[in-house]
């Protein structure tokens, strides 16, 4: 392989075309990166009872996160020790057994091989203890979100998300019973373009204006009438974010890349009835006060880096799966608050939809987008300029960095974390 | 002509024009198809039966699918620079028997090539019709239901209706 010198590619407000075109650099990201940190696999409400299951990609691996008899959860790399086939074709379901449907070797749900057809042809010496499905070294979830690290040492869970824990807790305080689960299905889309755009794309004000000015201006004027929300509404609340109020939301940017960008001014309009029942539930929790702490929390998006996004007040979560250099697929799940009115659910799925359906009136343009930034990029390779608001981000009380609106700080941070973890070599893996 | 044979004549000839108006992009005169209530729903999952606590891949009522063709026709669409050229095959249409008072449900099948962004793509789906009769030979959409065959597939944008 070519030498590579990142520290040539990320420069302060700088950062070359080259890092999201060379396929060499992805797979540096792949073992450097991806393979390091803690990656979002599952929520706990998915794998109900022993032997759910679902699958997952995990720095490029085909993983079955499946629940255990003992409650816990196992990540299996979803590759028979036989002949390499995948094991298991379901995207979820139950299972006792794995079996291999090429020749039929058979795996229990914690991963060990139990059943061998043949197995007298493979001499004495042959010994099932040592062919199990491969596990993910380190699982642990926070709050009913599991993460799994391919790393088998480095920080715990909650050290890696720091103040980013917040985004779970954000989510989480909202629903009254206390937990959340994943019900309302999901949207998957794809880009032809490198996984950086998107992470960057979710943190940046400057782009609306622009990039969905065909969304904002089909908004109707934004009105009240209507009791639910709507794609109109979330438009409306887009062409309202001027360049000052952006300034006024904010972003803020955290050691390990982690960051989020300040609420648009986005109502969700409920019936007074849902509104009130739903304050009630959460009070008899929390208390007032905390109820106010926890309804004041104004994020639009939290990003954990490097490729899961939070946007809690609308119960949703978006989860980047970078699978080449120039070719992303993004899975946006839907959550419901228990204990919330059923009006609560009905706008979170109007709003994933409105969001991020592949027919979305907004995703759409930012999908064109980045299979645009990919090819230019690819044909005129150069430097682009993440320089917007450098010089006027100031430490916050959470240690951290935070600035205006429209300031690209969130990216900066990114490629700073991004820079530190690609400039350490990988322990070769055996 | 018995009275089956002419309305399974009328719901094609519907049918087809409904076709016809998304081709030639006449976006608003194909809204004007649709009941004051009508829906149009592309389920993101085969046998979705609510698409309101469960994510939709379109899910328009009248005012979603104004907002929609507003932006259809905004010159600085990106997702649709060149405009999206798209012809439409309408086949197996079979009108159902008679659901209820004052209701016609009809099926087809939709075969849709698409062009856009340099990319030709082809879309198929089963399509469920909900109908209203109105003026003779006429009738207004109550719900349009159009299941992709690939609904639960990895999607790259799409930005007209199917």
């Amino acid at each position: 392989m070519e030498r590579l010198d990142i520290s040539e590619l990320v420069r302060g407000d700088r950062v070359h075309s080259r890092v999201y075109t060379d396929p060499a650099i992805f797979a540096w990201e792949q073992e450097r990166l991806f393979a390091r940190v803690w990656l979002y696999l599952c929520h706990d409400s998915q794998l109900r009872a022993a032997g759910d299951f679902v699958r997952a990609t995990l720095a490029g691996l085909p993983v079955l996160a499946v629940r255990q008899q003992d409650g816990s959860i196992k990540a299996l790399i979803n590759r028979c020790a036989h002949r390499g086939a995948e094991v298991c074709q379901h995207e979820s379901g139950r299972a006792l057994r794995f079996r291999c449907p090429y020749h039929g070797w058979t795996y229990a749900a914690d991963g060990r091989l139990v059943g061998v057809p043949l197995r007298a042809g493979y001499g004495p010496g042959f010994d099932l203890g040592e062919l199990s499905l491969k596990s993910v070294p380190r699982l642990e979830s926070y709050r009913g979100f599991v993460f799994a690290s391919l790393a088998a040492e480095g920080p715990g869970l909650l050290d890696y998300l720091g103040e980013m824990a917040s985004a779970i807790d954000d989510i989480v305080d909202r629903a009254p019973d206390g937990e959340v689960e994943a019900a309302g299905g999901l949207h998957r889309h794809a880009f032809h373009g490198n996984w950086k755009l998107q992470m960057e794309n979710l943190q940046d004000y400057a782009h609306p204006a622009f990039a969905h000015e065909s969304s904002n201006a089909a908004a109707r004027p934004y009105e009240r009438a209507r009791t639910e929300l709507d794609e109109d509404d979330i438009m409306a609340a887009n062409k309202g974010a001027d360049m000052a109020w952006m300034e006024k939301a904010g972003v803020a940017a955290y050691p390990g890349g982690h960051s989020y960008i300040g609420a648009l001014p986005l109502e969700q309009p409920m019936p007074a009835e849902a509104e009130a029942a739903y304050r009630r539930a959460l009070v008899a929790r929390h208390g007032a006060a905390r109820t106010e702490e926890i309804l004041a929390v104004q994020r639009h998006v939290a990003i954990v880096y490097p490729t899961l996004a939070f946007q809690s007040a609308l119960q949703q979560i978006k989860v980047i799966v970078p699978v080449r250099v120039d070719y992303t697929e993004v899975y946006v799940y839907c959550f419901r608050l228990k204990g919330a009115p059923a009006e609560y659910h009905r706008a979170a799925v109007t709003f994933v939809n409105a969001a991020n359906s592949p027919a979305s009136l907004i995703l759409t343009d930012d999908l064109a987008i980045y299979d645009r930034a990919q090819r230019a990029m690819t044909q005129a390779p150069g430097w682009l300029r993440f320089g917007c608001g450098l010089g006027r981000d100031v430490p916050d009380n959470r240690g951290g960095m935070q600035g205006p609106g429209y300031s690209e700080l969130a990216m900066r941070n990114q490629f700073a974390t991004w820079r530190s973890y690609l400039e350490r070599p990988a322990p070769r893996a055996a | 002509m018995s009275a089956a044979a002419d309305l399974a004549t009328t719901v094609a000839a519907f049918i087809y024009r409904e076709a016809r108006l998304l081709d030639e992009r006449r976006f608003e005169e194909w809204r004007d198809l649709f009941a004051a209530d009508g829906v149009y729903w592309v389920p993101a999952r085969a046998e979705q039966t609510d698409p309101l606590h469960e994510v939709s891949i379109f899910y328009d009522d009248p005012v979603m699918m104004a907002a929609r063709i507003r932006r259809l026709r905004h010159p600085r669409m990106h997702a649709e620079i060149p405009r999206s050229r798209a012809v439409r095959s309408v086949t197996n249409i079979e009108v159902l028997p008679a659901a209820g008072e004052g209701l016609v449900e009809a099926r087809s099948v939709l075969v849709m090539t698409e062009f856009r962004s340099g990319r030709q793509t082809a879309w198929h789906g089963r399509v469920a019709w909900r109908l209203v009769p109105a003026a003779a030979g006429d009738f207004r959409i109550r719900l349009k239901r159009v299941d992709l065959v690939n609904a639960e597939g990895m999607h790259h944008g799409m930005t007209v209706p199917f």
